[in-house]
């Protein structure tokens, strides 16, 4: 075994990784308990740290009367269509602002940063007028569409800085091998880039999937999502703290689905070796 | 394979860096031609505009008669390896020499063999089925080869291609490439900063310099390796070729007796100066002699030349480098002109080659003597060698 000093110093490790957990973890393990017992030991005094787990909540959200059982799949919808949408667009003006010498580059990404860092609610009454006008109002497709708004900026950022790792040579190398700019970008870059462009469909989709902003104002009741009818539980006679847990726990899932199957992506380099040892 | 031609070749970048200027030369076909040159001389631009990947200011490239100045890289039939392989880092070496005769449209089983002929003759087959990340410095210097001659293209364009190698390494692969272009006799530009790389692999060596602006040539001298040692065409490529680098002093030549001597400024060493027409031409000016080191003998004193302290002896073995100063103003290669001031008493080192048994003790005066015949001359007012 290590010194006496090690062994403290290793306590100390764990002791601060605990509290770093119980300060993160804490909140949502809390609010799983909310989700799971009896409506009236929610606020008890002295809080109970035991009860009888059951599963009222989320039969009362999802299947009687279950409100939020299509609103799970009108978030799907969206939160997809996002991604969907986000690719085509974000994936090529990236590789524009990445590669090609553009006049005014720079501002297109201070803009870019511009948007991301307004208010969303400062931008939603043009929206609601736009999105109005031209008779959109109510559909998943305005909420896609203005969400991309939020997602295009923050996407051409994430992939920029990808693609901005691909060097140069490899293009250049596949040049001189014959290639044209297509089979370059579709058969090199694209395929080197690929953990970029599962991270930003992920930030893509879990940026839109908790937006409640635009889905409050562009949804109409058949097209709501989940954050809408979660925050619709604060609003009926009295706060129904269990069905906002049940909700929120269930609006957790796909997140935590997503970060743990494509974790390694975000840690993980871009370009294996390909240039240096 | 193919020739090809470098016409006047020239290039300035938007931000008004002139990288190369009037370049002119060819290259045989088959022929192993390599540019060398200190860093910032213009190779990488060169080689680049050679594959199209850099468009040209001025001149025309041919390949075999053909004009290929504005010629895209994909049609250019030339392949290139990059300093840092620029191996595709997502597919497997195999994959990486297939790419280029996959954008040919060769038939599959066709591709194969010559992959796998390529392969054999790098000694790759094991690592096939690796990615560029698996692999040792060493291999991806190999595979970034094989996927140049697995397409049996017109011209190979290398540009320091050992250069992230070690040592011995290098020195192993040097021979083996050139080996390989004997065996494969394609035409070859090779780009280098290591003059001993460009001496070994040359058939021919081009020295490139910097330029400060498009009146200017970076070509300094394109001949056969032995050439540029024997006869340099100016004081750059002299103090370039060679390893230590060719001494240079300024010399007042003087008649007297019926002949010219030289007399080292700022000293009061002189020596007879050979005979010879183009020499004789500048009796009574002051010129720059050239004297490699090892031109020095080890004399009795009475026959010295240089008689001076050596502060510095480098022991190699079969040789010994000794170092020395002379009190005469030194010479800069890229700008011959005297401009120091005389009466600054600016120092000259210089070094000779000796047998190990010569060495004197440190700080003891050597006797020197040169091979006067031997010497090489300059003119002072633009380095161009003085030659009959
Ligand atoms: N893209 C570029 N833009 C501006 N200047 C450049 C560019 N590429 C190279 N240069 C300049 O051109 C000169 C020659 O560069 P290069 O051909 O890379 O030299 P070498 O390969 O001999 O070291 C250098 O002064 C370099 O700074
Ligand atoms: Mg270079």
């Amino acid at each position: 075994m290590s010194s006496p000093k090690a062994r403290f110093l290793t306590a100390l490790t764990y002791a601060g990784g605990l509290l770093f957990l119980a300060v993160f973890i804490g909140p949502i393990l809390w609010f799983l308990a909310l989700a799971i017992r009896p409506a009236d030991t929610a606020f008890a005094m002295p809080p109970q740290f035991t009860f009888e787990p059951t599963l009222n909540a989320f039969r009362h959200i999802l299947v009687d009367p279950g409100v939020n059982g299509p609103q799970v799949v009108n978030s799907l919808i969206v939160a997809i269509g996002a991604v969907v949408l986000n690719l085509p667009f974000s994936v090529p003006a990236a590789y524009a602002l990445s590669r090609f010498k553009l006049r005014g580059k720079k501002h297109i990404m201070l803009w870019y940063l511009g948007l991301l860092m307004a208010p969303p609610i400062a931008f939603l009454i043009p929206y609601f007028i736009l999105i109005t006008r031209i008779g959109l109002q109510g559909s998943y497709f305005s909420m896609v569409l203005v969400l991309q708004t939020m997602t295009i900026p923050f996407s051409v950022w994430l992939m920029k800085s990808f693609i901005d790792e691909v060097p140069a040579e490899l293009e250049e190398a596949a040049r001189v091998d014959g290639a044209r700019w297509f089979t370059i970008m579709w058969r090199i870059t694209l395929p080197i880039v690929r953990p970029g462009i599962i991270v930003t469909s992920m930030f893509a989709f879990v940026f839109a999937w908790n937006n409640a902003a635009f889905p409050l104002v562009l949804s109409a009741r058949s097209t709501a999502t989940l954050p809408i009818g979660t925050l619709g539980y604060f609003a009926t006679s009295g706060v129904t703290w269990n069905f906002i847990a049940a909700a929120a726990v269930l609006a957790m899932i796909p997140p935590m689905i997503i970060f743990l199957v494509f974790d390694r992506y975000v840690v993980r380099g871009l370009t294996f070796g390909s240039v240096k040892g | 394979m193919a020739s090809m031609t470098f016409d006047g070749i020239g290039k300035t970048f938007p931000d008004g860096t002139v990288a190369v200027a009037n370049v002119s030369f060819a290259i045989a076909d088959g022929e192993f031609v390599v540019l060398v040159g200190p860093s910032g001389c213009g190779k990488s631009t060169l080689l680049r505009m050679a594959a199209g990947l850099e468009t040209l200011n001025t001149g025309r490239l041919l390949m075999d008669d053909a004009d290929v100045t504005n010629t895209e890289p994909q049609d250019r039939d030339i392949a290139m390896v990059f300093q840092n392989y620029a191996l595709y880092p997502h597919m497997t070496v195999y994959e990486n020499m297939a790419f280029g005769l996959q954008q040919r449209r060769m038939p599959k089983d066709r591709i194969d063999r010559l992959v796998r002929d390529a392969a054999e003759m790098l000694d790759l087959t094991r690592y096939l089925a690796r990615k560029p990340g698996q692999l040792s410095g060493g291999q991806r210097q190999r595979v970034a080869m094989g996927r140049a001659i697995v397409r049996h293209p017109m011209a190979f364009l290398m540009d320091e291609p050992l250069s992230n190698l070690d040592a011995k390494l290098r020195v192993q692969m040097r021979s083996e490439l050139k080996l390989l272009n004997q065996r494969l006799g394609v035409t070859t530009l090779y780009v280098t900063h290591d003059q001993v790389e460009a001496m070994t692999m040359g058939d021919r060596v081009a020295v490139l310099k910097p330029v400060q602006d498009a009146g200017e040539s970076n070509l300094q001298q394109i001949d056969t390796p032995q050439m540029l040692y024997d006869r340099p065409a100016n004081l750059f490529v002299a103090g370039f070729i060679g390893s230590p680098a060719m001494n240079f002093v300024r010399v007042d030549l003087v008649e007297e007796g019926g002949g010219l001597t030289a007399k080292v400024v700022g000293t009061d060493i002189a020596f007879k100066a050979p005979q010879g027409e183009a020499l004789s031409a500048y009796a009574g000016r002051q010129v720059i002699a050239g004297i490699r080191p090892e031109m020095f003998s080890v004399c009795r004193p009475e026959e010295a030349v240089f008689h001076q302290e050596i502060p510095v002896a480098e022991a190699l073995g079969a040789d010994t480098f000794v170092f020395f100063d002379i009190p005469s103003p030194a010479v800069d290669v890229n700008d011959a002109e005297e401009r120091e001031d005389f009466s600054r008493k600016g120092m000259n080192r210089m070094v000779a080659r000796i047998p190990p048994a010569a060495t004197p003790r440190l700080n003891a005066r050597l006797p020197l003597t040169i091979d006067v015949a031997a010497l090489h001359w300059f003119d002072p007012a633009d380095g161009r060698a003085i030659r009959d």
